[in-house]
């Protein structure tokens, strides 16, 4: 079996780059791509693949095997239920959808038409995600007792202008723009979460939509967690500001995530490991010994498309599939929820 | 007036460590110290002070102006009480008493007898923390946003043994221990504490005790603040690692506190601010700006037994009296309560 037959739905912010990263997978072999915008067509003809202003009639011409969707979050139901019809296997950008219930559909319709979903949180594709859960999962820091987050960052001035003021309303926020990924990495990492409760503030920027908020979780495994999150503190202390992953933000060396379990803490991204090496001087009066790891940065983009070639050829199960991306999505609404009704919630 | 006159009861763990304290201030007379335990008379002759078994005989024998009291929680009360009636000014250890009836009743008995009532939260007489409040409040950093408070150190097998079981039951873990030392500097810091929530677990060590929380706050002003706590994770991030105040704790340079405001984000006890310096280029995409706060470091004890003797002497008012250190219980309590009943707390 040769390269896996790939279609691009959406030449956008996420589209554009993806295309570009496409051509570079060598187990991929990317057809076409469609825009209603026929601006588009400039980047298509530079990658020398097709341009269609209607996926439609792309998906029925061009014998695909899958489709990355990188559409507005409103049309990833409507145009999946569409490619899935035709058995074309799915990549959809995250969120899988805007509700619990559309991404329901979504999945429905996959297994009613026999194709897979990967759902598209790239992070999972980072090497030092990887690491982490390989460290925590694999038991190395003994039972894990619980896990810290923060994120805070300051969104400039012309994040929320213009077009994209659609930023200051609700569901534009932090919470299900950002937030959403921290969650995916969590329960990557760390497992299911089952209940949730978040306090959460507009106090800043005085935006409909939230710009701080301070969550505390519980994981089915017994740990707990807290995240805080703010879009207007000036600080590095984020995963953007520390993994250096998003080549367009800049990053400094800190630590984003604390992982803490009984027999020992990983600090991350630094990936830094503390335990005791001798259990007869264990303890807060004794020194610590610290471990670290030598990580090898990918792209995890090219990582995430290899992976989904591999998924069509039935090679791998989806690291992030349908029910997967459903959860993160039904996690981060329940915080979201919280931080509206000042009640936690049980999952 | 001429030197204050101090008695010492209780001469524990925290005891010992307030008379050595009083032992080398010149400006004051170290006059007795007294403990139900004989053995601890030889500490008192090395320290050349007198010593009594029964603190009753001390204060009635004994021309004092106040006493330092830091006997177990249940005792403060009656303790506490019986000093106040000799007229005798107080320096409680923390927590002010034991429950909140306990502490309007000590509260009152010093109103009644016309004494003033310290509380022993150590840590604001700490330079760092003084210097953070002047920060926060005087607005360096903007209006505040958040604040995460990370504790993560490991308590020896032996902190729970031989006549420290009762720290394996309910009330001797580190919600009331150590927690309340967090709530304390935040209060002090930031200002009041409006609503709570936490997650409390003791699947770690299977004490009836908790060994780990997790804690979403608001603060007076809109603020957020996340603790995380654990006293059962090979950690190095906590005040008492971080801050090296107490020689006993190994020595780690990570941060335990995150300080948020709109303009710039402080690291405790680093003591670095960093922020935009450029309005034009504040953003994720920036550089940001590192700047040093010098602060001459001073023992936080010391400057607490000054802090008494002032208030003593009519030239201060105390750091922290009853009242201010019975809302650091009440809002400490509240949170065990809510990880009991799962449910926030509003104040």
């Amino acid at each position: 079996m040769g390269k896996v037959r790939l279609g691009l739905i959406g030449l956008g912010l996420m589209g554009t780059p993806h295309a570009r990263t496409l051509i570079k997978v060598p187990e991929c072999d990317l057809v076409a791509a469609s825009d209603v915008d026929e601006k588009q067509k400039a980047v298509t003809e530079e990658l020398g693949i097709k341009f269609y202003r209607r996926y439609e009639e792309m998906i029925e011409k061009e014998n695909l095997q899958g489709v990355i969707l990188a559409v507005p979050n409103h049309l990833h139901v409507s145009i999946g239920i569409a490619c899935a019809q035709q058995g074309l296997h799915l990549f959809v950008e995250k969120p899988i959808a805007q509700s619990v219930s559309e991404a329901d559909r979504l999945i429905e319709a996959a297994k009613k038409n026999k194709v897979r979903i990967l759902v598209g949180h790239q992070r999972r594709f980072s090497s030092l995600v990887e690491k982490a859960r390989e460290i925590v999962a694999g038991g190395e820091l003994g039972r894990l007792v619980g896990v810290t987050v923060t994120w805070a960052l300051l969104k400039p001035g012309p994040y929320f202008e213009g077009p994209l003021s659609w930023r200051k309303d609700k569901g534009g926020g932090p919470i299900l723009i950002n937030l959403i990924h921290e969650i995916d990495n969590l329960r990557y990492i760390c497992g299911e979460i089952d209940q949730v409760f978040a306090l959460t503030s507009n106090k800043v920027r005085n935006f409909h939509v939230e710009d701080t908020a301070s969550i505390a979780l519980r994981f089915k495994n017994g740990a707990l967690g807290t995240i805080f999150l703010s879009d207007c503190a000036p600080s590095l202390t984020s995963w953007e500001g520390t993994t250096g992953e998003n080549p367009l933000l800049y990053h400094d060396f800190g630590n984003c995530y604390n992982f803490f379990g009984t027999d020992g803490s990983l600090l991350f991204p630094q990936m830094k490991r503390l335990y005791y090496s001798d259990p007869a001087k264990a303890g807060w009066n004794y020194p610590i010994t610290e471990q670290g790891y030598k990580m090898v940065r990918e792209d995890p983009y090219i990582k995430e498309f290899s992976h989904f070639c591999r998924v069509v050829s039935g090679k791998e199960e989806s690291r992030t599939s349908g029910e997967d991306g459903r959860r993160t999505l039904e996690v981060t609404l329940a915080i979201q929820r919280s931080g509206e009704t000042g009640q936690p919630i049980v999952l | 007036m001429g030197k204050v006159r101090l008695g010492l009861i209780g001469m524990g763990m925290i005891g010992k460590l307030h008379a050595e304290t009083m032992s080398k201030m010149k400006d004051l007379e170290f006059v007795a110290a007294s403990d139900v335990e004989a053995k601890h008379q030889k500490t008192a002759e090395e320290l050349r002070t007198k010593f009594y078994q029964s603190y009753e005989e001390m204060i009635s024998k004994e021309k004092l102006d106040g006493v330092v009291v830091a006997v177990p929680n249940e005792l403060h009360l009656p303790v506490g009480s019986a000093c106040a009636k000799k007229g005798l000014h107080l320096l409680m250890e923390k927590p002010i008493a034991a429950d909140l009836e306990s502490a309007d009743r000590l509260i009152q008995a010093a109103k009644e007898n016309k004494v003033h009532l310290m509380v022993g939260h150590h840590r604001r007489h700490n330079p760092l923390i003084e210097e953070l409040r002047n920060i926060v409040r005087g607005g360096k950093i903007g209006k505040l946003v958040g604040v995460t408070v990370l504790w993560a150190l490991y308590k020896p097998k032996d902190y729970f043994q031989g006549p420290f079981t009762w720290r394996a039951a309910i009330g001797g873990g580190p919600i009331r221990i150590n927690l309340i030392h967090e709530i304390d500097n935040i209060r002090y810091i930031c200002g009041d504490v409006t609503r709570l929530y936490a997650e409390v677990s003791n699947e770690a060590r299977q004490f009836p005790v908790e060994d780990t929380v997790s804690i979403s706050l608001r603060l007076a002003g809109g603020a957020v603040a996340n603790i995380f706590l654990t006293d059962t994770a090979p950690g190095n991030i906590g005040y008492e690692a971080n801050t090296g105040e107490n020689l006993f704790f190994y020595h780690s340079p990570e941060t335990c506190y995150y300080y948020f405001g709109t303009e710039g984000m402080i690291t405790f006890p680093q003591m670095k601010k960093f922020f935009y310096r450029d309005p034009g280029k504040a953003g994720w995409q920036f550089p940001l700006c590192e700047e040093g706060i010098k602060i001459d470091r001073e023992d936080p004890y010391t400057r607490q037994i000054r802090n008494f003797c002032g208030v003593i002497q009519g030239s201060e008012t105390p750091k922290i009296d009853g009242v201010d250190a019975r809302k650091t219980l009440e809002v400490t309590l509240a949170i065990q309560k809510s990880g009991e009943t799962g449910q926030p707390v509003v104040f």
